[in-house]
């Protein structure tokens, strides 16, 4: 993963439609924190969308680079000490559908062109 | 008259985010709207992966800009940077990613402004190749 620490994926689950979900658990000590804000950890958008792509690469098996997002989302902020745990939900048909959720509610929605 | 330019350590006067996470090593603006970012990209940049520099390191770049961008209004009026939030992207091509080493130059619009929300076009370079484009909407913390 390109963010050391960042999180770690827990389990895997394949839907009949063919989505994936990923339940992964986001790390509060991680060293992005130190950064993003002094006294005010929120996890990055950035690092957000790069958590869906590790996972889309999990679902294609191949390395897969964000050629165009086409709409990605940030519904509600993502604060390590409040949401440890989230919920991905990928769908490549080709094109990559993800939703970021925590507790029933959707954080992030993205849709992007994806090459690999 | 040209506008002040930021390099270096006084791009925090304008953004809140810190080491690791700062993506913008200078900025100028050209006017109200418009203006200019870049980032020269180290070997130890968070953002690195096999000497290239991934897509989340492009669009942090580019929401820093704008973050920037704001900063520089707060900053003229005396003020510290507001923490800001990336709303949305859209439309945002990423082209052949830039490597260690690389300047990536970045031209930003803002196509509006109210509330707290800034829209924003930018377009980043190395040398003459874009190497990504798009709209982003920032959120900035009053």
């Amino acid at each position: 993963m390109l963010i050391d620490d960042f999180y770690e994926v827990v389990d895997r689950q394949d839907q009949e439609d063919g989505s994936v979900l990923f339940n992964v658990r986001l790390n509060p000590q991680c060293k992005v924190y130190e950064g993003h804000f002094p006294g005010e950890p929120i996890a990055p958008g950035v690092c957000n969308i790069e958590m869906m792509r590790e996972c889309a690469e999990l679902v294609a098996g191949k390395p897969l680079k964000l050629e165009e997002i086409s709409l990605c989302r940030f519904l509600k902020l993502v604060t390590p000490s409040e949401v440890t745990q989230a919920q991905i939900k990928i769908s490549l048909s080709p094109v990559l559908e993800a939703v970021l959720s925590s507790g029933g509610e959707d954080y992030v929605t993205l849709k992007a062109v994806v090459n690999g | 008259m040209a506008e002040k330019s930021f390099s270096g350590e006084e791009i925090k006067l304008l953004i809140p985010q810190r080491s690791p996470m700062m993506q913008v090593d200078f900025f100028q603006a050209e006017n109200d709207l418009e203006g200019n970012t870049s980032l020269t990209i180290a070997g130890d940049n968070l953002f690195c992966s096999g000497g290239l520099f991934r897509e989340p390191g492009l669009i942090e770049h580019i929401a820093q800009s704008a973050a920037a961008y704001a900063g520089y209004d707060t900053f003229r009026r005396g003020e510290a940077p507001k923490l800001g939030f990336i709303g949305e992207v859209k439309k945002m091509k990423i082209g052949n990613l830039p490597k260690v080493g690389d300047t990536v130059r970045t031209h930003y619009k803002v196509l509006g402004s109210a509330d707290g929300v800034t829209l924003l076009g930018a377009e980043s370079k190395v040398g003459d190749e874009v190497v990504a484009s798009g709209r982003m909407k920032i959120f900035i913390k009053q």
